[in-house]
C-alpha cells in the first residue's frame, strides 16, 4: 500500500474485473476468542468501533476493482451472512459477479464439508469456473490491513508465477508461529515450513495467495480423484507445487497487517487502533473502509461526561467517564461510570457507578448498576447479550 | 392498510431568501441539520413509514445538493422495484442562483408533471415540505382523513408564546365542527394558541389533479401553495393536530434554535429517536476520536471527528476536527470543517468546509449567531489585520 499508489488505477479496474476472482475464507471458528465467537463467525467479530473484520477484506477487494467476491462461510455463518447481505455497503452488488455466499451444502456426492482452506475451493469449483477467471485470489476473512491486490496481480504476472504467496516480516523471535518462506534472491519460493522451531528467515504466510486458477484446478481435481490430501493450502498445496517445481513466489507486503486470533490480540489491535496516527490510516478516503452503517443519530455527550483519547460511534449516550477506549453504536454509559482501556461492542447499556476496566464487552450486554468488570492479567470479556448484575467479580 | 396507497408530493419551492447564507448554494431541503441529517430526510422518513413508495420532488431551482443526498432513494427504501423517487425541475424557473425567480408559478410545473399524480396508482396523496421540521406519523393523519370524511387534511401544530418572527406564519382558525374556518396570521390568533399550518396536506389524488387543472384554466401565475390554502376555505378541510416537536425553520435563528433544540433529550427522543427512525444518507466515516485534551459536554457529534479541543452546548457535523485549546462554545460547526489551535468560536454557525486558522475569535450572540459561508478560509480576514491575533472578530452582517 505504502507509496505505491502510481498506476492509473481506472485503466487497471477494467482490465481486472474479468481476469481475477476473490474467495474469501470465512468459515473459521476462532475458538481462541472464547466467548467473543461462541455464536458468530470469527470474521463477523466487531472491531474497532464500527467495523467487523471482515470489512477489511471486503474493502481490500472493492479498493482494487475485484468485482467477483466469493464468501466461504461454514462456522455460525447467520451474523456473517447477514452483514453480508448483497455487498451493496461495500459497493459491491454488481449486476454481473458481486458478492456471492458459498456454504457447505449436500449433494448426490454426499455432505460437502469442508475440511481445509484447498478443500473448500475444490467444493466450490463449479462456482469459480462460472466466472471462469485467470486468476483466483484466496483471502481469509480474519485478517486486519489495507491491501491493493492489483500490485500483487501485477507481481504474479511478472513473474509468469503458478502461484504467489504474500509474505509479511515477522521478528524471528514470533517466526515460529507462523508458516514461513524461504526464498532466493528473485523471490522464488524454494522452501515453506510451517510452524518452525528454528525458522531460517523472517518471511511469514499471511494466507493470501494468487493462483493461477488453471494450474490450482489442475492439481485439486487430479488429487481428490487419486484420494490425495490436497485439504489446505499452507499443508499441502504450496509444499505440492514447490515439489512438482511450478513457479511459486513470494509478494513482499509492507504495512500493518494483523491477525487477531485471541482475546489478547484482538484487544490490542483495538487499543493501538485508537490512536488516530494508527498506521491503518482509517480516515484516508483514497482507501476507505467500508461497512454496513445502521441509522442512528449523533453521539451525545452529557455536561457530566469525559471522553479521553477514545472512540466514540453515532448512537451513543456517555454520562460517565470512557478513558482510551472504543465504544460502539448505541452504547449508553450511565453517570459515574469508568470505562477504562476496553472495548465496548455495539447496543450495550452500562448502568451507574459501573467500572469496566481492560476488558471487552460483547454486543447488546447489560451491566446493571454497580457493576465490576476488571481485567487483571486476562482480559475480561463478556459475552453477546450477558447479563452482569450489581455484584462484583469476587461475590458472584 | 394497502400499500401503496399514498403517493407523496415533496414540494421544494421554499422561502429561502431569510436563512442566507446558508441556503446560497441550496435550497432549504438540503439544509444540513443535527449533525448528520437535511431537513428533507424528515418529510421523506414520514412517508417511507407510512408505507409511500412513489415519491414526487417538485423543485424551481438547481437540486444538486438534493440529488447527491437522497440517490436512488435507497436509504429510504425507495429503489424498489416499485414506484421509487421522481424529480420534477420547473423549466420556467430562471436561473436557480437568482431568488427574484423563486415561486408564485410553480403550478405550471405541476401541472406538466400531473401524469405523476394520476399514474402513481395511489388513491391519496401527501403534500409536504421540508422547511417545517417535524416527525409526523401519515398513517394516523391517512385514518383521520378517512374517519372525519373529510376532502383536505391539514395537519397543524397549536403553539403558543410564538417569537416574534414566528408571527409569519401561516394559521388558521377551527370551528366548533373541526373544520378549518379561516386562514390568520399568528397576531389574529388573539392571545390563544396560534395553530400553525405546518403545509401538510393528505387529499385524494384526484382531488389534487382537479385543484391543479382548474388554477390552469384560471390563468393566474400561482403557486401550489396558494391553490391548496384557497381550496383549504372552499372544501371541507379537517385539522389534524401534530402533537410531537415542530419547529418552522425560516430564519438564521429558527435554524439555529431548532438544532439546538436537540441538546434538549426530550427534544431529541421526540424527532430523532421516536417511533420513526429518521433515515439519511449513509457515509463510511471513522468513529470519532477525543483526544487527550478534549473536554466536551452537553454536546451532540456525528463520526469521522478529530476532537482535541474544548467543545459545549454544540452541534458537531461529521469529518470536523477541532485542534487543541480551541475552544467552540453554543455552535453549530458542520460537515468537513476545522478549527485551528487556540481558536475561539461562541455562537457561531460554520457552514461545510469552513477553515477557521489558529487563534482566530468569532463572538456572536444568541440573538444574532454568526454565519460563516460554506468553504470559507479565515485566514485571509487575519491576515488582512494583523491585530486580529486574540482580538474579537466581528464579520460584518450580510
Amino acid at each position: 500500500m505504502k507509496g505505491k499508489r502510481g498506476l492509473a488505477p481506472c485503466l487497471f479496474l477494467i482490465k481486472m474485473k474479468k481476469e481475477m476472482i476473490a474467495l474469501i475464507l470465512a468459515g473459521g471458528q476462532g475458538s481462541r476468542l472464547g466467548k467473543l465467537t461462541r455464536t458468530i463467525a470469527k470474521p463477523a467479530i466487531p472491531f474497532g468501533g464500527k467495523y467487523r473484520i471482515i470489512d477489511f477484506s471486503l474493502s481490500n477487494c472493492a479498493n482494487s476493482g475485484i468485482h467477483t467476491v466469493g464468501v466461504v462461510t461454514q462456522y455460525q455463518p447467520l451474523e456473517l451472512n447477514n452483514h453480508i447481505g448483497s455487498g451493496s455497503h461495500w459497493g459491491l452488488d454488481f449486476k454481473e459477479g458481486g458478492v456471492t455466499i458459498l456454504q457447505p451444502h449436500s449433494s448426490l456426492d454426499g455432505e460437502k464439508w469442508f475440511e481445509g482452506t484447498a478443500h473448500a475451493i475444490y467444493q466450490n469449483i463449479s462456482y469459480i469456473d462460472s466466472h471462469n477467471p485467470t486468476y483466483l485470489l484466496i483471502l481469509s476473512g480474519d485478517h486486519i490491513y489495507k491491501m491493493d491486490y492489483e500490485y500483487m496481480l501485477h507481481y504474479h504476472k511478472k513473474k509468469k508465477a503458478a502461484a504467489t504467496v504474500s509474505v509479511i516480516r515477522v521478528p524471528i523471535e514470533e517466526a515460529s508461529r507462523f508458516g514461513m518462506m524461504n526464498t532466493d534472491h528473485t523471490g522464488r519460493i524454494i522452501e515453506f515450513e510451517e510452524k518452525p522451531a528454528e525458522p531460517k528467515s523472517n518471511l511469514a504466510s499471511m494466507g493470501i495467495y494468487i493462483f493461477t486458477w488453471e494450474v490450482l484446478r489442475r492439481y485439486l481435481v487430479e488429487s481428490y480423484a487419486t484420494d490425495q490430501d490436497m485439504a489446505d493450502f499452507g499443508k499441502n498445496v504450496i509444499p505440492s507445487f514447490l515439489a512438482n517445481g511450478e513457479n511459486v513466489f513470494a509478494y513482499a507486503f509492507e504495512g500493518y497487517w494483523k491477525d487477531v486470533g485471541t482475546v489478547k490480540s484482538l484487544w490490542e489491535a483495538n487499543m493501538s487502533f485508537i490512536n488516530p496516527d494508527h498506521e491503518l490510516n482509517i480516515r484516508d478516503k483514497l482507501w476507505r473502509i467500508y461497512s454496513k452503517n445502521p441509522v442512528a443519530p449523533p453521539h451525545y455527550l452529557t455536561n457530566e461526561a469525559q471522553v479521553r483519547e477514545s472512540l466514540i460511534v453515532d448512537g451513543c449516550y456517555i454520562a460517565g467517564q470512557v478513558d482510551h477506549s472504543i465504544v460502539s453504536q448505541n452504547v449508553k454509559i450511565g453517570m459515574n461510570s469508568q470505562v477504562k482501556d476496553s472495548i465496548v461492542m455495539a447496543n450495550t447499556v452500562i448502568g451507574r457507578n459501573v467500572t469496566v476496566d481492560r476488558a471487552i464487552i460483547g454486543e447488546h450486554a447489560v451491566l446493571a448498576d454497580n457493576a465490576q468488570i476488571i481485567g487483571r492479567n486476562e482480559i475480561e470479556v463478556i459475552g453477546y447479550n450477558e447479563i452482569v448484575g450489581g455484584l462484583t467479580d469476587e461475590e458472584e | 392498510m394497502k400499500k401503496n396507497n399514498i403517493c407523496g408530493i415533496l414540494n421544494l419551492t421554499e422561502e429561502k431568501l431569510a436563512a442566507y447564507p446558508l441556503t446560497l448554494y441550496r435550497p432549504v431541503a438540503s439544509l444540513p441539520f443535527g449533525c448528520r441529517y437535511r431537513l428533507i430526510d424528515f418529510p421523506l422518513t414520514s412517508m417511507t413509514t407510512a408505507g409511500v413508495e412513489t415519491i414526487g420532488v417538485f423543485a424551481n431551482e438547481s437540486m444538486r445538493s438534493v440529488y447527491d443526498h437522497v440517490r436512488s432513494g435507497k436509504e429510504w427504501g425507495l429503489d424498489s422495484v416499485n414506484g421509487g423517487l421522481f424529480f420534477f425541475s420547473s423549466s420556467t424557473a430562471g436561473s436557480g442562483m437568482n431568488p427574484i425567480h423563486m415561486g408564485k408559478e410553480d403550478i405550471y410545473n405541476y401541472y406538466n408533471n400531473i401524469e405523476f399524480i394520476e399514474k402513481s396508482g395511489a388513491a391519496y396523496v401527501a403534500v409536504m415540505g421540508t422547511r417545517n421540521l417535524c416527525s409526523v406519523d401519515l398513517r394516523a393523519v391517512l385514518r383521520s382523513h378517512i374517519e372525519q370524511g373529510a376532502a383536505i387534511t391539514v395537519v397543524y401544530k397549536a403553539l403558543d408564546n410564538l417569537s416574534l418572527e414566528d408571527l409569519t406564519l401561516p394559521c388558521m382558525t377551527i370551528g366548533s365542527d373541526g373544520k378549518v374556518k379561516t386562514l390568520v396570521s399568528p397576531s389574529d390568533s388573539d392571545g390563544g394558541k396560534a395553530l400553525v399550518n405546518t403545509e401538510i396536506y393528505l387529499m385524494r389524488s384526484d382531488l389534487l389533479a382537479k385543484l391543479i387543472r382548474h388554477a390552469i384554466a384560471a390563468g393566474e401565475p400561482c403557486d401550489l401553495r396558494d391553490v391548496i390554502q384557497q381550496a383549504m376555505i372552499q372544501l371541507p378541510t379537517v385539522g389534524f393536530e401534530y402533537t410531537g416537536y415542530f419547529r418552522s425553520i425560516h430564519s438564521i435563528k429558527s435554524y439555529y434554535d431548532a438544532n439546538m433544540d436537540l441538546l434538549n433529550d426530550a427534544h431529541m427522543t421526540a424527532l430523532l429517536k421516536g417511533t420513526q427512525i429518521i433515515h439519511t444518507k449513509v457515509k463510511n466515516e471513522a468513529p470519532t476520536y477525543y483526544g487527550r485534551t478534549s473536554i466536551v459536554r452537553n454536546t451532540l457529534a456525528a463520526n469521522g471527528c478529530i476532537i482535541k479541543g474544548a467543545v459545549s452546548d454544540s452541534l458537531i457535523f461529521r469529518n470536523v476536527s477541532i485542534e487543541k485549546d480551541a475552544s467552540v462554545d453554543r455552535c453549530i460547526i458542520m460537515q468537513g470543517s476545522s478549527i485551528g489551535i487556540g481558536a475561539e468560536l461562541q455562537y457561531v454557525i460554520l457552514d461545510k468546509q469552513v477553515i477557521i486558522e489558529p487563534f482566530t475569535r468569532l463572538i456572536g450572540s444568541r440573538e444574532q449567531p454568526i454565519t460563516i459561508e460554506k468553504n470559507s478560509n479565515l485566514s485571509r480576514i487575519v491576515k488582512e489585520s494583523e491585530s486580529a491575533r486574540g482580538k474579537v472578530y466581528h464579520l460584518n452582517e450580510r
